[in-house]
């Protein structure tokens, strides 16, 4: 009877193995499908901008920093095809003295897609020729380096270089 | 001698209590560090060998503790899996086992229930139960105090009652104990010094029990290799009296600053020296007195820690569960003297125990719940590893942002339970301490070849832990690759791949379903392994010829050989592992390949060696 009894609980306890379930609250995946335009204040849009962006400020919109990285999804009709990427900006007008002459070099991993230069403060859009070979994968990540940037001055301790406000990639001019 | 009737089980309830409030976090800890290597024992059992295998081959520094490691986490695994409860069950079973032992024996030799009820609360509180009771890993420490108190039961019922029944039992627990852990050698010394305390003389089948203790003694020491540097190599120096003295402080005063407790900060120096002082005291009055089991408790301490003192630069908290039975006995012998004392004697001796429960009771809780705290942390990284395996299987996954504390508690050894290449980022600063940490650690890097030929191959998957998460960031750490990683040589070669062609030499025909033939002799380049222990691995075919001997097949590597390998008779698919040897400088592994005669294809002119399929480093 001891036995049957030490039988049936171990028997019991064998039945108590969990098998290993994968537990997805312990992942933050990437997004699968990165959108191809978005908005540097949109807090939706705020896990395609990699590096270099700091805190929003209050109104919403925040500073970059002298280099910053964003994705950008290649939507399916822009796949293998020569692309251009627009890169809405503020460029402030307190800050012209140091920016004066400013240019923004974009590149890629592997590759360097053009320079640009800011012509004055104020709202300017910047662009940027994308290669075929470029767009040939899901996403395409791109590096900002500024050749002049705000300094730390007072209680502004963060290097300051432009405020981002959008990023597309679009279809090249015909 | 007082007899123990189960009226007198309340002697163990103050500090079952104790237990439950000093461990409440403790036993409920997750696994961590070594608890992986034995819950992954059960994955590698296939055979009735396998099983031999992991119950008998020595691990951990050249331990086979069977019973306390491996049946107890074999079995456990194989019935729970993942569930650390049962684990913890058992470890309080038999620690309450304990306890009970522990008031039978204080009872009996003390005739006082004060001191019979003191002992476990004394030993309950101190700080080297709190990891025992928290790590899974470190219950042969509990298991081994059952050994020995349960053999130390048998001794007395023998030497009283003379029955040999008594005797063989005390020869099973003690013999059961070689297979819980190492330090029962000591129990023929902790007999022997019982038996002369108590008559000044010691039986002779006690002293057969030191033969037994000595050839395992000796098995021990020159059968099984022993590290010569590191935390545990030995030192048969003075040093071993100095570690006397802190393992002595450690359990006197315990060993942490009570933090965030309502305590006064008193240096634990300033404690150990107090309660050491008090305790030196009371010794002396019990050799003036004959308070036996006090001097034999003195005994308990220093024959209990005399094993790993050598260890001296591994002095490990849990080392103390085993000798602060003697201490206990000490402590709680004292208590019981002075309540029969004056008024200030029992003040005197109530402050000294009260002001040391409170400190060693303060850093025991403070071990538990940090061990508490990282399983919790190691539940975490484990189970978003396992789900990120799930996620990406046959991918390399490449983890950042871990500190050294969950690196050892959580991440090195539970590898051996995930079914995947998991590896750190070589870059990462978080960690930047393996530098100056031991060899073996820098094994959990990834090698930069690695990383490069997973994402050449879409085979990478980056994470990076953020405190409880893992966040994957694969395309951002593709983006961030050193380019001259990605220029570097491959650390596999698909022959059959026109992307591989860039990494072959001479001697190797065109592409052909499955392969390459070579020549009878042909190069290819490889990325050096940057840590030791790598082995390159040849798969290959060549069609069989009965009528003529194997054919036979030579490696070089980097132009020194490393392999004569004769192919197999049987069958044309082989495999050939060449073990790598430090190729310290070396960016680039230059493999040749050499057969010592061509096989004779029909109407086929060229020389041909072997066809080669793949060529990597594991």
């Amino acid at each position: 009877m001891r036995f049957a009894l030490a039988a049936m609980l171990l028997l019991s306890a064998a039945g108590c193995r969990q098998p290993r379930h994968p537990h997805p609250e312990l992942i933050v995946e990437e997004p699968s499908q990165l959108k191809p335009t978005i908005d540097a204040s949109a807090a939706a849009d705020a896990e395609q901008l990699l590096e270099g962006f700091y805190e929003p400020d209050p109104g919403g919109w925040r500073w970059a920093a002298p280099e910053f990285t964003i994705s950008l999804g290649v939507p399916g009709e822009l796949r293998g095809k020569e692309a251009r990427i627009e890169a809405d900006l503020w460029i402030p007008e307190s800050g012209w003295t140091h920016l004066s002459g400013l240019a923004i070099a974009a590149r890629t991993a592997d590759q360097e897609l053009g320079r640009w230069r800011a012509p004055g403060p104020g709202a300017r859009t910047a662009v940027f020729p994308v290669p075929a070979a470029l767009t040939r994968e899901e996403a395409i990540l791109v590096d900002f380096v500024l050749d002049r940037f705000i300094p730390p001055a007072g209680e502004e301790t963060r290097k300051l270089g432009v405020v981002p406000v959008k990023f597309r990639l679009v279809a090249a001019a015909p | 001698m007082r007899r123990l009737s189960w009226r007198d089980a309340w002697l163990v309830v103050p500090a079952l209590a104790l237990t439950a409030w000093l461990d409440w976090h403790g036993l409920k800890s997750w696994f961590q560090q070594d608890d992986f290597a034995w819950l992954s024992l059960g994955g590698r059992i296939h055979s009735f060998h396998d099983l031999l295998d992991a119950l008998f081959r020595p691990a951990a520094q050249g331990t086979v503790r069977v019973f306390s490691e491996r049946a107890s986490f074999l079995l456990l695994e194989r019935w729970f899996g993942l569930d650390h409860r049962p684990f913890h069950l058992l470890g309080l079973a038999t620690h309450a086992l304990n306890l009970a032992l522990l008031a039978w024996i204080t009872l009996r030799l003390s005739g006082s229930r004060l001191a019979a009820a003191a002992a476990p609360i004394v030993w309950a509180a101190g700080l080297g139960l709190a990891v025992p009771l928290a790590w899974i890993s470190a219950y042969n420490e509990i298991l081994c105090a059952f050994c020995l108190l349960a053999a130390f039961v048998c001794l007395l019922e023998w030497l009283e009652s003379g029955k040999p029944l008594w005797l063989a039992a005390q020869w099973a627990f003690f013999a059961a104990g070689f297979g819980v852990l190492e330090i029962v050698v000591v129990y023929p010394a902790l007999a022997a010094a019982w038996c002369w305390i108590d008559k000044r003389r010691v039986p002779r089948a006690v002293w057969w029990m030191w033969l037994a203790s000595g050839l395992f003694a000796a098995a021990h020491l020159w059968l099984i290799p022993k590290p010569a540097d590191g935390p545990y190599a030995r030192h048969w120096d003075p040093s071993m009296a100095a570690t006397l003295l802190q393992y002595a402080s450690m359990a006197l005063g315990g060993n942490l600053e009570p933090l965030h407790w309502p305590l006064p900060r008193a240096a634990p120096s300033i404690i150990a020296a107090l309660t050491g002082a008090a305790a030196a005291l009371w010794l002396a009055l019990a050799w003036r007195r004959g308070e036996k089991l006090a001097l034999f408790g003195a005994a308990w301490f220093a024959l209990a820690i005399a094993p790993v003192l050598p260890l001296r630069d591994h002095v490990s908290d849990y080392y103390l569960a085993i000798p602060s039975i003697g201490w206990a006995w000490v402590a709680a012998t004292a208590l019981a003297a002075a309540s029969r004392g004056a008024w200030w004697a029992r003040l005197a001796a109530v402050a000294v125990l009260g002001w040391h429960l409170a400190y060693v009771g303060a850093a025991h809780r403070i071990t538990a719940d940090f061990r508490y705290r990282r399983g919790l942390d190691a539940r975490h990284l484990f189970f978003a590893l396992d789900t990120a395996v799930q996620r990406h299987p046959g991918k390399l996954i490449v983890v950042s942002g871990l500190g050294e504390e969950l690196f050892w508690a959580a991440f090195f050894d539970s590898r051996m339970l995930l079914a995947a290449r998991i590896c750190l980022d070589p870059r990462d600063q978080s960690s930047q301490w393996m530098a100056a940490g031991p060899a073996f650690a820098l094994e959990a890097r990834c090698a930069p070849a690695e990383i490069a030929q997973a994402a050449r191959d879409r085979r990478l998957a980056a994470y990076r832990w953020v405190p409880r998460k893992l966040h994957a960031w694969t395309r951002h750490y593709r983006h961030r690759l050193p380019r001259e990683w990605l220029a570097a040589p491959p650390t596999r070669i698909d022959a059959a791949d026109p992307n591989a062609a860039p990494w072959l030499g001479s001697g190797w025909y065109q592409i052909e379903p499955g392969g390459r033939w070579t020549s009878l002799r042909a190069e290819a380049t490889l990325a050096a392994p940057d840590t030791p222990g790598r082995a390159l691995a040849i798969f290959a075919y060549r069609p069989l010829e009965p009528e003529k001997p194997p054919a036979r097949l030579t490696v070089r590597l980097n132009g020194v050989e490393a392999l004569r390998f004769v192919l197999p008779r049987e069958k044309p698919a082989f495999a050939a592992t060449v073990p790598l040897p430090p190729l310290a400088g070396s960016p680039q592994l230059r493999v040749e390949l050499e057969v010592d005669r061509p096989f004779p294809a029909p109407g086929d002119a060229r020389r041909l060696g072997i066809v080669v399929s793949r060529l990597e480093w594991q």
